[in-house]
């Protein structure tokens, strides 16, 4: 987008390295490129050096990230396009995306070209718009 | 002759009082053949009634050859005396020398011929006169002068002093070897023959030799000796009788004890091959009173499938000298089946060939009947048990549906990201095996974790009949905690493991001690979650005197001190969901394994569960 090219920086954030590991193959295939947290801690670290173009994070119910750096991320990812990734789709669940702005929710196991899809759409490719 | 005197009164009444005791200890004898002694006494009792009245009649002699022929008949009456005093202690008190005995039989045996053959008689050659000697009851006796025998010395001297040696020895071992009946024994009876006898010989031999002048008075002497042993004897059937009075009050005990108890007693005399038993023996059998019963009678009776061991039992008994037991079953003629508990005890003869087998017999069919209503209500039970414990896991792991989702979404959703990323490298025409191996490779790993947990859900699911083995609980907790890893891990629960290494295995049913487990780990979460305590959990395995002890310990609110032990009760829960089983069904399933499932506050704050399950 910067570059004029469809090769995107993407922010991942699971607990599960398997699930890292997995989704970030799916974005280098798509030529995006990525980086991997455990969770959103070590992201809010990460997000002082460099901005990702789309945050793909993994939202648990009671999500132990705490209620501080909740917000404090929800401050800071403002205004990062965010899609929320969860093995449930309770209601706590949703609500817990929706307050961290979530512009897609997708349920676990998530489809890989959906999930592009919704990349492209969030940071606003035209293509995909269209 | 002159008129009747002390002497003629007393002599004849020791010759009747011994020829009394020979009486009545004669007929004791031919109803105790085995007591030879009684025989040897009776008889020796005859002797001295003899040799009392040929002492009488020596006292009486008037002319030297009538003195010479009574007292060779006197002295045929002596040896045999001796002969039976020596065999009455040999039999009475089970003592003695053989070649003692021997020898004094012999000698005073050969001195029988010589009395005939030597002299007037074997104590004198020749009486030469016969003096007449005033006695204080005013009449006058009559006393030997004469010439002694040649052999008297050695058959009646040196067999006397024979005797006394055998009657000391005999004397001095059953002393020493006996309990204090024999040594009373020993002493009255042998103590009092030494004596008697040595006063009897002594005076004897002073005779003989003319150092002393008196008429024989050797029957007091006997006399003497027959008392010492009626006396012996007499309290021996005393005793006897006192015994058998015992005897047959204990028995009449026994009876009322064994119809109080409905035993049945039984003997079967195998020589003979005939069954005798009491009235309560017969009734259970269902046999007449009186009937002849022999084995194949009485085995007729035994369950026909049962016979065959029945029979077994008994000739491994009688064969291998053991106790005789057996449970068996019999039909009636009536077509009942009952059941019996038999004891018995052979004996055997000398030659250790069984002769009879004599022993019990009680009817076991109530017993039975409630042992088998028992086994039937536990086994009920114990399916009811298993099938709640089943109903409860089910429960449990619905709502644990949340947690066993991401469980296996995890690795679908690896699985489904890298397929799709390979397919997209190819779309792109990037087919290179550096990209694709790694993806295939982890696509597996992932499909092996999510095969995993279905298979150990399934085994969670299944209704199977508990099933019990051998375990190693670090094993069964290792298995819990991957079954809910990653749920735990995305809630930010740590876990502490404190296994102890060598834990010996239990005996018990794997899924419900997952089960448990699965339980109390679930509980300290949500603990922990309630009151947003520290994400800890400690689990630890013990062995301790013969016990594994689990412990799940949290650092959550703990327990309230009057739900310590309510919250084992079934329905009592303080959680928005679920029925409130899980607790009260661990408490079940710990305690069909033997052991017992408790809670604790810890001091630090937080609960801990302990569960113990009893090795071997």
């Amino acid at each position: 987008m910067r570059d004029g090219s469809n090769a995107l920086s993407i922010h991942i954030v699971d607990d599960d390295e398997m699930v890292r590991c997995g989704l970030a193959r799916l974005m280098r295939s798509a030529g995006h490129s990525s980086l991997s947290f455990a969770d959103g801690e070590s992201l809010l670290t990460h997000l002082h050096q460099a901005v990702p173009d789309c945050v793909l994070i993994d939202i648990t119910p009671t999500g132990r990230l705490g209620i501080k750096p909740q917000e404090r991320l929800r401050a800071r990812l403002a205004d990062i396009p965010l899609i929320a990734i969860s093995a449930r789709d309770d209601e706590e669940t949703v609500r817990l995306a929706r307050q961290l702005g979530a512009r897609f929710f997708f349920h676990k196991p998530v489809d890989g070209l959906a999930l592009l899809d919704a990349i492209k759409w969030v940071t606003g490719d035209p293509a995909a718009r269209r | 002759m002159p008129g009747l005197n002390l002497i003629d009164v007393i002599w004849p009444m020791m010759a009747a009082t011994s020829l009394t005791l020979a009486v009545i200890f004669f007929f004791i004898w031919i109803h105790l053949r085995a007591q030879r002694d009684y025989l040897a006494f009776a008889l020796f009792a005859v002797c001295v009634w003899f040799y009392t009245f040929g002492e009488w009649s020596l006292m009486r002699a008037t002319t030297p050859e009538a003195y010479g022929d009574t007292l060779r008949w006197m002295m045929v009456v002596v040896p045999i005396g001796v002969i039976l005093l020596a065999a009455f202690i040999r039999w009475h008190l089970r003592a003695g020398r053989d070649w003692l005995f021997w020898s004094v039989c012999g000698l005073r045996l050969l001195g029988i011929p010589l009395n005939f053959l030597f002299g007037a008689n074997v104590v004198y050659s020749e009486i030469t006169e016969l003096q007449q000697q005033a006695t204080m009851f005013g009449d006058s006796i009559a006393m030997p002068v004469g010439v002694p025998g040649p052999f008297h010395w050695l058959v009646n001297n040196l067999a006397d002093i024979l005797l006394v040696l055998f009657l000391a020895d005999a004397t001095h071992s059953a002393w020493r070897r006996g309990d204090a009946l024999t040594r009373r024994r020993a002493l009255l009876v042998g103590g009092g023959t030494i004596l008697f006898f040595l006063i009897a010989a002594g005076h004897a031999t002073l005779l003989h030799a003319g150092l002393a002048s008196s008429p024989y008075l050797i029957s007091i002497s006997f006399l003497g000796i027959v008392l010492v042993m009626s006396y012996q004897l007499g309290f021996d059937v005393f005793r006897s009788v006192h015994l058998a009075i015992q005897l047959r009050e204990s028995e009449q005990r026994m009876e009322l004890a064994v119809h109080a108890a409905r035993l049945g007693l039984w003997e079967w005399d195998i020589e003979r091959d005939v069954f005798w038993a009491n009235d309560t023996g017969y009734a259970m059998f269902s046999f007449l009173p009186g009937e002849r019963v022999d084995f194949d009678r009485f085995s007729q009776r035994i369950h026909p499938e049962e016979r065959a061991a029945v029979v077994t039992a008994v000739h491994d008994a009688l064969a291998n000298h053991r106790r005789y037991e057996k449970e068996y079953r019999i039909v009636l003629p009536s077509g009942d089946t009952r059941w019996m508990h038999a004891w018995g005890q052979a004996e055997y003869s000398a030659s250790g060939k069984p002769t009879k087998l004599l022993g019990v017999v009680l009817d076991a069919t109530e017993r039975k009947l409630a042992e088998q209503r028992q086994d039937e209500i536990e086994r009920l039970a114990n399916r009811q048990r298993d099938e709640l414990a089943h109903l409860s896991r089910v429960a449990m792991l619905g709502e644990l549906s949340g947690a066993l989702a991401h469980e296996l979404n995890q690795p679908l959703t690896s699985i489904l990201s890298n397929a799709q990323a390979a397919q997209l490298f190819i779309a792109r025409g990037v087919v290179s095996a550096d990209e694709i191996g790694p993806i295939l490779d982890d696509i597996v790993k992932a499909d092996r974790r999510a095969g995993d947990i279905i298979r150990r859900l399934r085994r969670l699911l299944k209704k199977d009949d508990s099933t019990r083995q051998w375990l190693d609980l670090n094993e069964v907790v290792s298995e819990v905690l991957r079954l809910t890893n990653s749920d735990r891990v995305s809630r930010g629960i740590t876990i502490k493991l404190e296994l102890s290494p060598d834990l010996p295995p239990v005996y018990g049913d794997e899924v419900q001690l997952q089960q448990v487990l699965l339980n109390l780990l679930n509980n300290a979460c949500d603990a922990i979650e309630a009151v947003d305590a520290l994400p800890a959990l400690t689990v630890r395995t013990v062995c301790e005197a013969g016990n594994v002890i689990v412990s799940v310990a949290d650092r959550g609110s703990g327990i309230g001190a009057e739900d310590m032990e309510r919250i084992f009760e079934p329905f009592v829960t303080t959680k928005a969901k679920g029925l409130g089983l899980g607790l009260s069904i661990c408490r079940t399933i710990i305690q069909a394994h033997g052991g017992r499932l408790w809670a604790e506050n810890r001091q630090d704050g937080g609960a801990v569960f302990h569960f113990v399950v009893p090795v071997a």
